[in-house]
């Protein structure tokens, strides 16, 4: 399928009435992604207490963008959270841009997510043999964390309360769509170009497990990330890959290669609304 | 007759990153994960978690070296077989 630039799709989870809805939203075309998207959501369904999990339009497609924004909001402040493992790569392969999971569960559930589906499953089945293999990735509650990959974790405690609040035991994102894209050559050497930048990361190379697309198996990303930089959180990389993302000619072009028209003033006047759109909530 | 195909001898050291996935997928023209003639399969024991590699014997009509160079651990190697053996790892 080809990438649709001017539209998110954003998956709805009502999870006190088991439903879902996915709606493709034209809208949201100055919220790059990531963080900008999941404060723009968030400020939609604060009543709701939303968990938003969101991705950019890099994820996926390019090495390094591997993180996935987790926003959500305990009382009065909000926080901003990032996780790595394979979830951005299945929420792009699922053709999610984000996931809003609104209420809370009357029962301990497991949910199943395969493209713009889901499941609600009841807590006791063989959560191991859900998705689809190869092409999934899991969350789930694991002695006293919550574990991505079995492996990868959220920093500090609250994004873990606040699924344990909404009572998703667990939950699995399966990659459901391949993408095709225009030019592809140029879109080849851009992603040769990138993946050859490594040792630009503020990482050493090592052989922990990886995140998806992500080469250096770095003992860092095991644990998630909170705050940072504003446009490596909207495409969503991880702050260790910040130098390469924070060049705005590298990402216009990037973004181009993917059929997005974003131009410099674009992008600084993005960051200026997000900047102002975050004075709108107390960070943690 | 010898012929060269793709083999994951080194799978324990696999750490997955799935760049060789979306290599054989990019080298077929697209992005994405659905029909990858390389698959990598998370897999946990008791205390450990590792990955198993499955290759599909139609990968081996790509371009093998570009799979091979991708991987950051080199977990791949390519080897000769006879036809005999092919068609029977097929």
């Amino acid at each position: 399928m080809k990438i649709t630039t001017s539209v998110k799709n954003i998956l709805e989870v009502n999870l006190d009435k088991k439903t879902f809805q996915i709606k493709k939203r034209n809208d949201l075309q100055d919220f790059l992604g990531g963080v900008g998207l999941s404060m723009k959501l968030y400020s939609e369904f604060r009543d709701e207490k939303p968990l938003i999990f969101s991705i950019g339009p890099l994820n996926g497609f390019f090495p390094y963008a591997s993180k996935t924004s987790v926003f959500f909001g305990i009382k009065d402040k909000v926080y901003d959270y990032y996780i790595g493992g394979s979830l951005s790569s299945r929420m792009r392969f699922a053709d999610l841009d984000a996931i809003v999971f609104l209420g809370r569960s009357k029962n301990e559930i497991f949910l199943d997510i395969q493209g713009h589906h889901v499941n609600f499953l009841d807590y006791g089945i063989d959560f191991d043999s859900q998705g689809l293999p190869g092409r999934r990735s899991f969350i789930r509650f694991s002695t006293n964390k919550y574990l991505l990959d079995y492996f990868f974790r959220f920093t500090g405690n609250e994004a873990d309360a606040m699924l344990v609040y909404k009572k998703i035991s667990g939950l699995v994102i399966s990659a459901t769509h391949n993408f095709t894209i225009q030019d592809f050559s140029d879109y080849q050497e851009k992603y040769q170009d990138l993946l050859l930048r490594h040792g630009e990361l503020n990482v050493q190379k090592d052989n922990f497990l990886s995140c998806s697309g992500c080469p250096m198996g770095c003992s860092k990303s095991v644990i998630g990330e909170k705050g940072g930089s504003l446009l490596a959180h909207s495409l969503v990389a991880c702050s260790y890959s910040q130098k390469i993302f924070n060049n705005t000619d590298l990402v216009i072009s990037l973004l181009g290669v993917l059929g997005y028209s974003y131009t410099h003033e674009d992008l600084e006047r993005y960051l200026e609304n997000l900047r102002q759109l975050k004075n709108e909530f107390s960070f943690s | 007759m010898a012929k060269k195909i793709l083999k994951a001898t080194f799978e324990n050291r696999c750490i997955g990153c799935e760049l060789c996935v979306l290599e054989v997928q990019r080298q077929l023209g697209r992005v994405g994960l659905l029909d990858s003639p390389i698959r990598i399969l998370r897999e946990k024991s008791m205390n450990s978690i590792f990955f198993h590699v499955e290759i599909d014997p139609r990968v081996n009509s790509l371009n093998l070296k570009e799979i091979i160079k991708v991987c950051p651990t080199l977990v791949f190697e390519i080897v000769e077989v006879s036809e005999d053996e092919d068609n029977y790892i097929s």
